[in-house]
């Protein structure tokens, strides 16, 4: 199985990354196979041997990508993530002079 | 524990509460446009402020602590932070609050400290053993024995040990330019098994004068931490009986002011100033000579 992109680049880490997600698995023999990302189902395939997924997704920060078979055993993963130009920014909580 | 600092731990986790069950349906990021206040995580900030300042010190024989450097260091990542001494994990994190487990050094100690090395690395040797040597001038005490004419100094009594406090911290922004931040500690040392909670309420204000902030604060520091530092008994080898003190709890209140004027890019024009009252149960004892303690500091900042 592979996945194109693995990685999708945001600006800034607050922002939610949306885009085509292209996936690829190629099997020895038939299967009845579902596409996963964490818990969420993408597309299923019956008895064949190649399957391919492209449509747009709401990018996680870090996802694991499965193709289970049809007793809902992981057969291959991969790990997708969303990365940012910019580190996330926070406010600060301690304060400068505190030694006072 | 006492009923007024029960009743102070209860309003406070009551109000932490309530701003934890109103926001449960909000979980916006609060830096969405470089917030003034707002800094990139994942990062290690260090500054470094060299000039002049002082902080009073309350106690008799105890000499105002000299600043020359202040460094400024701290580290955010997405749910740990460092700053300045305090590390903290934040367990809830909203635009409007954030819930964060904390321990910090607890600076009664810095009090018994002879000078800045001593303030910043516990020198454990400018405060006496109190075992040899003691001789109370007859002129800080009246015949009568009232308490109120007794002195001693840190030099007299035994040494106070550091401790390190661990708790919750809620900081909430409820408006715009307000900032009220709450600690509820605990002594997790088994130094001077107390409590200390505080709220301070501060106000950033930006303009061409740069940034002015403003902040009250109101410390509460239970029986139990109060007597470890400042009661005087026989733990304190060779002071006599007469000398003896119970220190009770005290409410602390303080203003402070904080100016950040750019000079250049990595310089920054900085000035700072508080003001603390100390409460009864602390101030009646006999190794204290003020009523407050009062902190500036005036310098120049670089941002490494």
């Amino acid at each position: 199985m592979s996945a194109k992109p693995e990685v999708c680049i945001v600006e800034r880490a607050d922002q939610q990354c949306q885009q085509m997600l292209h996936v690829h698995w190629i099997a020895r023999e038939e299967k009845t196979v579902c596409l996963a990302l964490e818990e969420k189902e993408l597309q299923c395939w019956q008895d064949t041997y190649e399957g391919i997924y492209h449509e747009p997704i709401e990018w996680p920060v870090q996802g694991l990508l499965t193709l289970r078979n049809g007793y809902g055993d992981v057969m291959v993963h991969l790990e997708i993530s969303t990365q940012s130009l910019r580190p996330r920014q926070r406010r600060r909580l301690g304060s400068p002079w505190s030694i006072f | 524990m006492n009923h007024l600092c029960r009743f102070f731990l209860a309003n406070v986790l009551f109000l932490s509460s309530f701003n934890l069950l109103a926001s449960t349906v909000e979980d916006v990021d609060a830096c969405v446009d470089d917030d003034k206040g707002c800094i990139d995580t994942r990062t290690w900030h260090f500054k470094l402020s060299v000039g002049y300042g002082e902080r009073s010190n309350p106690l008799h024989g105890g000499n105002s602590l000299p600043i020359y450097l202040i460094p400024d260091v701290y580290y955010y990542g997405d749910r740990f932070f460092f700053d300045n001494g305090i590390l903290g994990y934040s367990l809830r994190q909203r635009s409007r609050f954030e819930l964060s487990a904390i321990t910090k050094l607890n600076l009664e100690r810095a009090y018994f400290a002879e000078n800045l090395t001593g303030f910043w690395l516990g020198n454990q040797a400018v405060s006496g053993s109190g075992d040899i040597g003691f001789m109370p001038d007859p002129g800080d005490s009246d015949s009568t024995g009232g308490s109120s004419e007794l002195t001693l100094s840190i030099e007299d009594v035994a040494s106070r040990q550091w401790a390190v406090d661990g708790g919750i911290q809620l900081d909430s922004y409820p408006y715009e330019n307000l900032h009220v931040r709450i600690q509820v500690l605990t002594d997790i040392t088994g130094v001077h098994h107390g409590q200390h909670a505080n709220i301070r309420v501060a106000t950033p204000l930006h303009g061409r004068f740069g940034l002015i902030e403003l902040g009250a604060e109101l410390h509460f520091k239970s029986a139990n931490l109060i007597n470890y530092y400042y009661g005087v008994g026989p733990r304190d080898q060779g002071v006599p009986p007469a000398y003896y003190y119970e220190g009770s709890s005290v409410w602390q209140p303080g203003l402070t002011v904080a100016w950040h004027y750019p000079l250049a890019d990595k310089w920054t024009w900085v000035s700072t100033g508080r003001m603390q009252w100390l409460g009864s149960g602390m101030s009646d004892s006999p190794l204290v000579e003020r009523r407050h303690v009062s902190s500036f500091f005036t310098g120049v900042q670089y941002r490494f």
